[in-house]
């Protein structure tokens, strides 16, 4: 039958005329690219049931943002100083979801650009004197940026399927609406089955690559661990295999950081991996706000619960990675405020997306006309995209209720005495104007509620202006 | 639009009231019973390449019109080469079929579920909504049944549109 080529057939040749005639990805340089020893930092953080806990043993809340939209496309840098990260502790901001791109990274097979690693490096280093927390993101959008028309982001070049036709990367006006583009493109199934079978050995090198990362940054204390790759393709099964070994790059380098699992870029949820001390970190964009900007004022707990239910099933606690709104969505307020009602009522963690300093008026995230920055070019916040919230940071204990109300709000803790402070953020002007329960001592230190307590037992307090 | 779409069919589609002979080949043409075709052959698109199958059983009726359940794809995968696209693309479709301009050329349209067959790693189902159409030209050898040769287009929504032709030959009893 091999002698029987389809291409030899006059009428159905005409379809396959345009192939593509890359060559396959060489990997001779690899055997250059030495590998850094690792010397682990101990993890900040770990999973325990439904939650995140510190080294003390409290409950910690995540709110973060994704730092940073136009990280995705050249020079792949998010911060231009470490000014950038300045506000956001005072909006109570605690968590960065920092994006890595693989195509900066690694441009040619094995030759690695060092000098971004470092520039991420410098990233971590900025968030930590702030005290903040930073996972890192191995994310794509649409594979590749010379992939999906040009629309997409993430692995390099060498990793689109040498049988598949590659684009300029455009990542412009042209791309607007690229998830829809995404959705129904047929060469985004061929080049994800390519990377789940290895038929390149793109697979191969992604799994070097993540650990190579995890090897640099784990000796970082404020990294809490890697997400796996961000909104990725591909059947269930095939995204389990793919997870599970990408897992065990990361923990060959770093065997105590947190694993942020994603869903399907799909929504689809692949069955959980073998390792312990996992995050489930799904993400949510409300189909009418995405397609239309315009929500229908409802959903959200629809659409989470179940994803909450997910955590439970895994055992693990769940951080919402990715939520927003594209600035002058209709009702963009009132719906990231019902998302963060239900985080909160959850005690869910999450990272918005975005925070991008670089915006800028015309360009925007700076990827595929995408405009969902909390802040504008001078770092103030855009209107109706983000505002503080006040939330319980850390938890001396387990948490029981927290609700929210325009002028403040009532949390209940079952306090533990022996794990120290609960430390929760506040608004300006908010104080405790009532407590029930087991006595607490709280006093305010800047934007930070510290409650300590001696008796074991539920606290309850309220704070309002 | 729909005047267009009635001239031109009342233009090109053959009643079988009004031809009971090939016009191409002058032998007697019955059409009417029971249908049932098998026809294999070669397909392919921009990202695949293999072997074509296409089945229908149906019933034809005496305006000349046949209803059918079509079950045809393309496997891809381990057949000619080299490997890419999906493993097997194809789906299971109600299908009409119509003779237009003589007896023995008939046109298909069909639609239902249509998807893919990852053949890695075991046998994995990919389904999705899926449509096909084409042209069938028949050889009446006898008066019920001949040779078929065959051009179908098959298309998929997984959700992503997969796409490949078959051109195959095969037997129909009309």
């Amino acid at each position: 039958m091999r002698v029987l080529r389809f291409r030899h057939l006059a009428l159905l040749s005409l379809l396959t005329a345009c192939q593509p005639t890359r060559s396959p990805p060489s990997f001779a340089a690899c055997q250059n690219a030495v590998d850094e020893p690792s010397t682990p930092a101990p993890a900040p953080l770990h999973t325990d049931g439904a939650f995140f806990k510190d080294q003390a043993g409290r409950v910690v809340l995540l709110r973060g943002v994704n730092v940073a939209g136009n990280a995705k496309v050249p020079p792949f840098r998010a911060l231009r100083s470490a000014a950038d990260l300045d506000p956001l502790p005072g909006w109570g901001l605690n968590t960065l979801r920092l994006l890595f791109t693989w195509e900066a990274f690694e441009p040619q097979p094995c030759a690695y650009d060092e000098d971004y690693l470092s520039s991420i490096e410098q990233q971590v280093s900025w968030a930590e004197a702030r005290g903040l927390y930073v996972f890192v993101d191995f994310h794509q959008d649409g594979y590749s940026r010379f992939s999906l028309g040009g629309c997409g982001e993430g692995f390099p070049e060498w990793a689109v399927l040498s049988s598949l036709a590659t684009h300029a990367p455009d990542n412009g006006p042209r791309c607007d609406g690229w998830g829809v583009k995404l959705t129904f493109d047929g060469p985004n199934l061929d080049v994800w089955r390519g990377f789940h079978r290895d038929t390149e050995g793109a697979r191969t090198r992604y799994l070097a690559m993540v650990g190579r990362v995890a090897a640099r940054l784990s000796k970082h204390a404020n990294v809490i661990g890697y997400e796996l790759i961000n909104e990725p393709w591909g059947q269930t099964w095939e995204l389990h295999d793919l997870f599970e070994d990408v897992g065990a790059a990361l923990r060959a380098q770093d065997p105590n950081r947190m694993l942020f699992v994603p869903a399907h870029a799909l929504g689809l949820v692949a069955p959980r991996v073998s390792f312990e001390n996992i995050v489930h970190a799904p993400h949510y964009y409300d189909n009418g706000v995405y397609l239309s900007k315009a929500w229908a004022k409802g959903g959200v707990g629809v659409a989470l619960e179940p994803m909450r239910q997910v955590s439970v099933t895994w055992g693990s606690p769940m951080l919402l990675g990715e939520f927003g709104a594209n600035e002058g969505s209709k009702d963009e307020a009132a719906y990231l405020e019902a998302i963060s009602t239900w985080l909160d009522a959850h005690f869910v963690s999450a990272t918005q997306w975005n925070y991008t300093p670089g915006w800028d008026p015309v360009a925007k995230d700076g990827f595929d006309a995408e405009d969902y920055s909390i802040v504008d070019d001078h770092l103030a916040l855009r209107s109706g995209l983000f505002v503080p919230r006040p939330y319980p940071q850390k938890t001396a204990g387990l948490p029981v209720t927290f609700a929210r109300s325009a002028s403040g709000f009532t949390y209940s803790w079952n306090h533990d005495p022996t794990l120290g402070a609960t430390e929760v953020f506040v608004l300006d002007g908010q104080q405790v104007v009532s407590q029930s329960g087991v006595p607490v001592d709280c006093v305010r230190a800047g934007s930070v509620l510290s409650c300590t307590g001696a008796t074991a037992g539920v606290a309850t307090i309220t704070v309002s202006r | 639009m729909s005047q267009w779409l009635v001239l031109v069919l009342g233009t090109f589609v053959q009643h079988p009231t009004w031809n009971d002979r090939s016009l191409l080949f002058g032998t007697p043409v019955e059409r009417d019973g029971l249908h049932l075709q098998v026809v294999v052959g070669l397909g392919g698109g921009l990202d695949n390449e293999g072997f074509f199958h296409a089945l229908e059983v149906g019933k034809t009726f005496e305006n000349g019109l046949t209803v059918a359940l079509l079950q045809a794809g393309v496997q891809n995968r381990g057949v000619l080469g080299p490997d890419r696209g999906p493993d097997f693309l194809g789906g299971w479709f109600a299908e009409l079929k119509v003779p237009v301009l003589v007896p023995e050329l008939e046109l298909k349209v069909a639609a239902g579920v249509g998807g893919l067959v990852d053949e890695w790693r075991g046998v994995h189902l990919i389904p999705g909504f899926g449509w096909a159409y084409g042209v069938d030209l028949h050889v009446p050898f006898i008066a019920s049944s001949g040779a078929t040769l065959g051009l179908t287009f098959l298309h998929a929504l997984v959700p992503a549109h997969v796409f490949t032709v078959g051109v195959g030959v095969g037997y129909t009893f009309f």
